[in-house]
């Protein structure tokens, strides 16, 4: 009896399952008949489904009845949805699905922008090719020089964008403009950048077409972002051959606190190796750096950044005129302080703000003639972000730049001279990214500064396009309206000067593959407004104008492979440059004389796991610079030798008393090249009617540098 | 008699149950047997699928999401295209922190994270080395603070150690007591119920076996 109701009710079970049984066989491709293996088969709220076979083919039985959504989905595909009805019976289907256009959602890269740190996949440097950058180690600025729409005169430091000068490219942290990005220039000595990208999450690049949170810069923008909070406590200490630092960072719950000491000073350096320059005091500099992080609420993060330098030095400087030399010394300090707060308000608003403030004070004394020049500023910034919806994003802000010059010229003996003004720039900006259609992406702004010392008050549009030509490739298209104040050497003189214009026209395409980017750009600038005058330092306001103008055309190349050599990785950055101006004292319209037609260079780093060492070489090439030679003609243009550089370096890490100890050496212009950057020449003929001349040649022919760091916390974060 | 009909009656619900989808633990498990079978693409594709109809449906638990992203993070060791490699590790990377919003203090989410951060780093070790293993090792200390016992936790500590240059410690040398440990852990180690994170043990026995061979 028992055992009859069991099987009853067994057999019950089976007959309903076989009874209410629906088979439905199929079959899923791409809509290039290519088969989707193993996509996901299923219906809607249920989790009955099965896998695709090898040939896309799938057969899926089950016990529901009725009208059900067949889900058919598979990563890299847009899920595909086919209504079915489920009716005992076998059911044949073919569907078929799409790509998806995941990969198109991603951030989009505009033309003319680099992003080094460590963020996405529109990377083309992270944080250990800054750390292992063979070129230049005396500069942090060096790694980005390795990028394309750069030169390099080496006689002048700092960033030369795309035909721009030194003072076109602005750098920013974290959002905030900084006053003084480049150490104090001395006479033939390349200036340094203040801050190393090193000691930065991330640093975007732009050599064109930038976004309209940015202005007053005519060519580029350095975007420096500071880390959030330290990944872990670090202690650390470095000696090189010129300089100790000390380094030291704590993490705690909610915030978080560090602090850099460095001292440079180059005169062991300069006791072995020769220089060029006649040092009376090598440079020496002291820069202390502390920062603060805390979080603040649920997503609010306040950053605190103060950065301190001193720099010292002074040298016997040849004059040309007097046949005698010049005593030349430099004190500068610097201050930055830097405070930015950034949170979430409501669902989707977020809001970035900022305090900044910059003193700079530069005492050179030439001779017994002091000249002092301080700026101070400060900026306040405001910036909201307002996702809209998928397809539009809405950015905009404010800020408020106030800068103080002043400059004291105080001979030993004769008339003193004091100038003095104060420079309020307001600037409004508004910019909103739009998702067009599904590969195009567009980013159209403006930016509206109004400028108190010359009354002008301007509006800058900015547009860049990408269009996605495959999940790895892309183009865009840029054009932007830039504008910049003159420089404080020429206001001192005439602050009426009106602001220097630039237009930019970009178009660039970018193919990122299997670990190998590629990329071409090509540009046009043209500037309105310079500022010329007939010779620099005449007293009177009416000297200087806004009449001079010029362009800057060129194509940009990059080449990052890290996949074709095993343990290697190199990449290439080629710049043509054709430029043309007539503004400064130029007496008709020429190439300028910082500007080389071909730039070229080439970094290569090898790992050699037997050794744990890094070697990395690096290459630069630029051709020969113009100048005019008054014992010729004053108006033939004559050009340098091109300039050479390989530079080698080696970074060995080892452990010493079982603490992580990176051990590095660096040799520049291994080949003894003899660089020539230009020619300087006396004001005036000599008693023969000859303009005494010299060569502009680098500090040093060849560089030495070696040191060691060493990490008491473990191996320190790259 | 009485408990005939009764077994009957549990049998008849279980199946309508497994039906109607309640209970999705044996589903779970048979898709994860599957996987551990052979090492390939395939296994763990329909492990990622099986999670994924699961998880549609149980929105709020967090294993569903853990094994999705453990077959994606699995079939991007496998796969040898990098571009898909990359979406691998970025749908398992969602994937977890669906999960971890779930569940933000589980010890096995630290592990997976920490799993996502190997990916990442071997899919162009060059490039990606440096800037994930910090990231790597942290996960792993948080996981251990969670829960010291999780033997993945040294598993995965032991795998890198041997992968890692002799000067941050690494070598199969240092591996060896690293390996102990998990296989010490792996034994007490009770899994919390049929689908809660079991894997690593055969592997780590592996490669404690390679290790301890090669020291001598």
């Amino acid at each position: 009896m028992v055992k009859i109701v069991l099987l009853e009710i067994l057999f019950l079970l089976q007959v309903s399952s076989l009874l209410c049984q629906t088979t439905l066989i199929g079959n899923v491709q791409t809509d290039k008949n290519q088969p989707v293996i193993g996509a996901n088969i299923y219906f809607k709220g249920t989790i009955e489904g099965t896998n695709s076979d090898e040939h896309g083919r799938f057969l899926l039985s089950t016990n529901l009845t009725g009208d059900k959504i067949l889900v058919v989905s598979c990563i890299g595909y847009k899920t595909h949805e086919e209504p079915v009805k489920l009716q005992n019976n076998v059911t044949e289907l073919f569907i078929t699905i799409f790509d998806d256009d995941v990969e198109l959602k991603e951030v989009t890269v505009y033309a003319g922008t680099f992003e080094a740190g460590d963020k996405n996949k529109s990377v083309v440097l992270n944080r250990p090719d800054m750390a292992t950058n063979p070129i230049g180690f005396g500069d942090a600025l060096s790694v980005i020089r390795t990028l394309p729409g750069t030169s390099n005169p080496g006689d002048e430091g700092g960033l030369f964008v795309r035909g721009g000068e030194q003072n076109e490219t602005k750098t920013f942290v974290d959002g905030m403009i900084v006053g003084s990005p480049y150490t104090a220039k001395m006479p033939n000595v390349p200036v340094r950048g203040r801050f190393s990208p090193m000691l930065f999450r991330g640093t975007v690049f732009s050599t064109g077409g930038y976004s309209a949170e940015y202005g007053q810069a005519l060519s580029s923008v350095l975007l420096l972002n500071s880390i959030d909070m330290p990944e872990k406590d670090e202690t650390g200490f470095s000696l090189f051959s010129s300089a100790i630092s000390i380094n030291k960072s704590n993490k705690w719950e909610k915030s978080s606190l560090s602090a850099s000491l460095q001292y440079v000073n180059m005169s062991p350096t300069y006791s072995i190796i020769n220089s060029n320059v006649k040092w009376n005091h090598a440079p020496e500099n002291f820069s202390p750096m502390v920062a603060y992080r805390h979080k603040a609420g649920k997503s609010g993060l306040i950053k605190v950044t103060t950065n301190f330098s001193i720099d010292n030095s002074s040298m016997l400087y040849p004059n040309l005129d007097t046949r005698l030399d010049d005593q030349i010394s430099l004190k500068n300090n610097d201050l930055f302080i830097v405070s930015t707060y950034k949170a979430a308000i409501g669902k989707d608003w977020i809001v970035n703000s900022g305090v900044s403030y910059n003193f700079d004070n530069e005492k050179i004394k030439l001779n017994k003639d002091d000249i002092e020049t301080s700026k101070q500023s400060y900026e306040l910034k405001l910036s909201l972000i307002k996702p809209v919806n998928e397809k539009l994003n809405l950015k905009f802000g404010t800020n408020f730049f106030h800068e103080v010059f002043s400059r004291n010229y105080l001979p030993f003996e004769g008339d003193q001279y004091k100038w003095k003004f104060n420079n309020p720039v307001i600037a409004f900006f508004l910019e909103s990214e739009i998702k067009l259609f599904k590969r195009i992406s567009t980013r159209i702004g403006g930016r509206a500064e109004v400028i108190s010392l010359s009354g002008e008050a301007y509006i800058s549009p900015r547009f860049s396009l990408a269009y996605k030509t495959s999940s790895n490739s892309q183009v865009s298209l840029g054009y932007g309206k830039f504008s910049e104040q003159p420089l404080n050497e020429y206001l001192i003189y005439n602050n009426r000067l009106k602001s220097e214009q630039a237009s930019h026209y970009i178009i660039n395409y970018q193919l990122t593959k299997n670990s190998r980017i590629f990329r071409i750009e090509a540009y046009y600038k043209k500037y309105s407004g310079l500022v010329k005058y007939d010779s620099l330092h005449a007293i009177t306001p009416g000297e200087y104008n806004n009449s001079g103008s010029g362009y800057a055309k060129g194509i940009d190349l990059f080449y990052r492979d890290s996949k074709s050599i095993k343990n290697g990785d190199f990449w290439i950055s080629y710049s043509l440059l054709d430029s043309k101006r007539n503004y400064m004292d130029y007496s008709f319209t020429h190439t300028p004389f910082f500007i080389s037609k071909h730039n070229l260079s080439l970094v290569y780093k090898h790992y050699i796991s037997k050794t744990d060492s890094y070697i990395s070489a690096g290459y630069e090439y630029s051709s020969g610079r113009y100048y005019i030679d008054p014992n010729i003609g004053l108006t033939d243009l004559i050009k340098t030798k091109s300039f050479n550089n390989l530079s080698l370096s080696i970074f060995h890490f080892t452990k010493i008393f079982g603490k992580f100890t990176m051990i590095f050496a660096q040799v520049t212009n291994i080949l003894g090249s003899e660089n020539i950057f230009g020619y300087r020449f006396a004001t005036r003929p000599d008693e023969y009617g000859v303009y005494e001349s010299e060569p502009i040649i680098p500090v040093s022919r060849r560089f030495y540098l070696a040191g060691f760091f060493i990490s008491f916390t473990g191996k320190p974060e790259m | 008699m009485k408990k005939i009909i009764f077994i009957a009656f549990v049998l008849l619900i279980a199946q309508k149950m497994q039906g109607s989808d309640t209970l999705y633990y044996p589903l779970l498990r048979k898709s994860i047997d599957l996987a551990y079978k052979e090492y390939k693409l395939e296994n763990y594709r329909q492990l990622a699928n099986c999670s994924e109809r699961i998880l549609l449906v149980y929105k709020d638990e967090w294993l569903p999401y853990y094994y999705e992203a453990y077959a994606y993070v699995n079939m991007s060791f496998i796969e040898t295209n990098e571009d898909n490699r990359e979406m691998y590790n970025d749908k398992a990377q969602n994937l977890h922190d669906e999960a971890f919003k779930i569940k933000p203090d589980e010890s096995e989410l630290f592990v997976l994270q920490s799993l996502i951060y190997f990916a990442r780093m071997s899919v162009s070790p060059m490039i990606n080395g440096p800037l994930y293993i910090t990231k790597a090792n942290n996960a792993l200390s948080d996981a251990e603070k969670l829960d010291p016992d999780n033997p993945r936790i040294y598993y995965l500590r032991g795998k890198s150690t041997i992968n890692a240059p002799k000067f941050f410690g690494g070598g199969k040398d240092a591996a060896i007591p690293i390996f102990e440990k998990a296989l010490t852990m792996y034994k007490i180690f009770k899994q919390k119920s049929t689908v809660h994170p079991d894997w690593g043990k055969e592997d780590a026995e592996r490669l404690y076996k390679e290790c301890k061979r090669d020291s001598v």
